[in-house]
């Protein structure tokens, strides 16, 4: 079999044994997280917009929204428009969403990421087939760095599917051109509320 | 044997891409502002250098314990409900992925970038087998379109102007004919995929890291097209190079740091993804490929090569690369780290690649896992040239280098012929004998040497 194969393979190869390093305290701290949040965001296309509550959220999306968009929300307290929630659907059923609103676990300052495991949202596929994403996040749930981040999640019970998302999709493949809305959302906004 | 095996000629196939000077200045700036990028972004970063250092000792930690690892994996994967499948080479990988298409009758499979596959060359194993197989990364899917392999494991399509690409996809797209604004090629290639990915069966995907302690890998990709290929079709097949492991999911902050920063710039990929398990309903597989890494594992001197992220800072930084192009190195990692890992693969095809560097170091210098490429590249040097596989371009100018050099009288009068290069016409100098001298000047020999000058100085000592 090839596992044993492999593994005996390795076992001939194995150098002297290399202790691990302790990563100990590392990592940039920042006296206002929320600032550099948003900074961070800016520079990887997505924007940040501190609001007083939910209400504004909706005042916010309702002006800017066009008529007929589709809004999934997955946030209580943010309104759905013209798809209902609840209703079972498989991930295909998303592809025509408009907009998914969700509530972020956690953002890092250091890199505009924000954390949201697959169970925020009924299906993965609505992250990356909506066309654009709003995420609610609470001001308090900020970490400074990576390191903070996964010490945050930590190793015991990881969902099947998470993922840190900094800003919207893109790409640069053609000619070193930044284009905003690969494949996924054309825009990311955060709001960030008290 | 040989004809399907050919050896790269680096420096032929280079004159190809060099052909087109205005190109060449283009390529050359492109990537130079990414390696510019990326010292930007390190040097926001404080403890850059102790993330580089603690990045290279996890990673060479790991290599010490290997086997336990990829147990502690496979052991905590599957209590996650992954299947776990092991391949000695890239043939026995493409079987497995192969297999598990064909039980679930897969037709139409859309895959994010992984460097391994194009290892493997999976895509034409299962294309000859009925599947079809798209690329989702956008550079992947041009160079896909033209049938030729990535020239860059960050950038695929970075030796194409945007008006080649407008033309490609007139032709396969529908674009409007002469159109070549990039926004609007992506969105072409936005609503292409997206069609795919709505009618795929299943999704492959590269590993970026592999965490023992959780059973869980991660993908990173700025598109979400790894995110797109793995929600939609109910099967997941994972594909990683057994060195992909990292012990501890804490270890992930070292390696999501350095990872975008050194390759792009950016902070972090836009999507940073985690995988413990398939979806409800769905099966998700891993597939760990050993291809020659045990190998590169035994040897002392090459081992730390098995530390590569697979970031392409070396390859931005190069001075070769930047003007030889990616398609130059004949093989599917160009670049430093491709001339360090290629000929652990095939010496004989790959014999060329060590020599494609001015050893100057800065590879090494941005290094996230500081992988001494420049020591490893002198290193195959050696073991190419006591394996008999020298390029013949540099056989004979070794030969006669190294008898010279041994004997003082030769190297003596050599010293007084260089001389005559005062005196020569430049046809004598300039012509095909003198491959250095294609695109450069040669520097005069000092007038007078070391030697004479000692001897004078002490003669004028004497006389004072």
């Amino acid at each position: 079999m090839s596992r044993d194969k492999i593994l005996d393979a390795l076992r001939e190869a194995l150098p002297e044994p290399i202790g691990l390093p302790e990563i100990g305290e590392i990592g940039i701290t920042f006296e206002d997280k929320s600032a550099k949040f948003s900074e961070m965001l800016a520079a990887v296309g997505g924007t940040a917009k501190t609001v007083s509550s939910l209400d504004e959220v909706n005042r916010v999306l309702h002006r800017e929204l066009a008529e007929d968009d589709k809004v999934l929300s997955y946030c209580r307290g943010v309104d759905s428009r013209g798809v209902d929630r609840d209703v079972d659907r498989t991930g295909h059923d998303y592809h025509d969403v408009d907009l998914v609103v969700l509530e972020g676990v956690f953002g890092v300052a250091e890199n505009g990421a924000v954390w949201v495991p697959g169970a925020q949202v009924s299906h993965p596929a609505s992250l990356v087939l909506s066309q654009h994403l709003a995420i609610i996040l609470r001001a308090s749930e900020l970490v400074d760095n990576m390191h903070q981040a996964y010490a945050r999640i930590g190793a015991g019970d990881l969902p099947r599917y998470g993922v840190f998302i900094s800003g919207p999709s893109k790409t640069a493949d053609i000619e070193q051109s930044l284009v905003i809305g690969a494949h996924g959302a054309r825009s990311l906004r955060v709001f960030v509320v008290p | 044997m040989t004809a399907a095996n050919p050896q790269t000629d680096h420096p032929a196939a280079a004159e190809k891409f060099i052909e087109n000077a205005e190109r060449v200045a283009w390529h050359d700036k492109a990537l130079w502002f990414v390696r510019t990028k990326r010292d930007k972004a390190a040097g926001t970063i404080p403890e850059w250098e102790r993330l580089r250092d603690l990045a290279s000792q996890i990673k060479l930690h790991m290599l010490s314990r290997i086997d336990e690892y990829l147990l502690e994996f496979e052991r905590n994967a599957k209590k996650n409900g992954i299947q776990v499948h092991y391949a000695n080479d890239g043939d026995e990988h493409n079987r497995i992925v192969h297999s598990i298409l064909e039980r679930h009758g897969v037709e139409r499979v859309v895959k994010s970038k992984s460097m391994l596959t194009e290892e493997c060359h999976l895509n034409p194993y299962l294309t000859e087998r009925g599947i079809e197989v798209v690329d989702t990364d956008l550079g992947e899917r041009i160079v896909q379109f033209r049938n030729e392999p990535p020239s860059h494991i960050v950038m695929p399509a970075i030796h194409l102007k945007k008006s080649e690409i407008g033309e490609l996809f007139h032709e396969k797209l529908g674009t409007a004919k002469g159109a070549d604004d990039p926004k609007y090629l992506t969105e072409a290639a936005r609503a292409h995929l997206r069609e795919k990915f709505l009618a795929a069966q299943a999704g492959l995907t590269g590993v970026n890291f592999a965490i023992a302690e959780t059973g869980g890998v991660v993908v990173c990709t700025n598109e979400g097209n790894a995110d797109l290929g793995t929600s939609l079709p109910p099967v997941h097949i994972a594909c990683m190079g057994l060195e992909k492991l990292v012990p501890k999911l804490e270890h992930l902050g070292v390696f999501t740091r350095l990872l975008a920063r050194s390759a792009t710039g950016q902070p972090i990929t836009t999507y940073t993804s985690h995988f413990h398990g398939p979806k409800p309903g769905g099966e998700m597989h891993v597939v760990i490929v050993n291809n020659g890494r045990s190998e590169i594992l035994k040897r002392p001197e090459f081992r730390r090569s098995l530390g590569c992220i697979r970031c392409g800072a070396c390859i931005n930084t190069c001075p070769v690369y930047r003007r030889s192009g990616g398609h130059s190195y004949g093989s599917v990692i160009p670049g430093p780290i491709g001339s360090v890992l290629s000929p652990a693969q095939d010496l004989e095809k790959h014999a060329a690649l060590p020599f494609a560097s001015s050893l100057c170091g800065s590879c090494t210098d941005v290094c996230p896992v500081k992988i001494d490429l420049h020591h490893q590249m002198l290193a195959w040097r050696r073991f190419i040239v006591e394996a008999g596989h020298l390029p013949r371009s540099k056989t004979l100018a070794m030969k006669v280098a190294g008898k010279v050099l041994a004997s003082p009288g030769l190297y003596r009068a050599a010293g007084k012929t260089a001389k005559l290069m005062h005196f020569m016409p430049r046809f004598m100098l300039y012509n095909s004998a003198n491959k250095w001298g294609k695109q450069r000047e040669l520097p005069l020999p000092a007038k007078e040497s070391f030697r004479e000058q000692y001897a004078r100085r002490r003669r004028q000592g004497r006389s004072s």
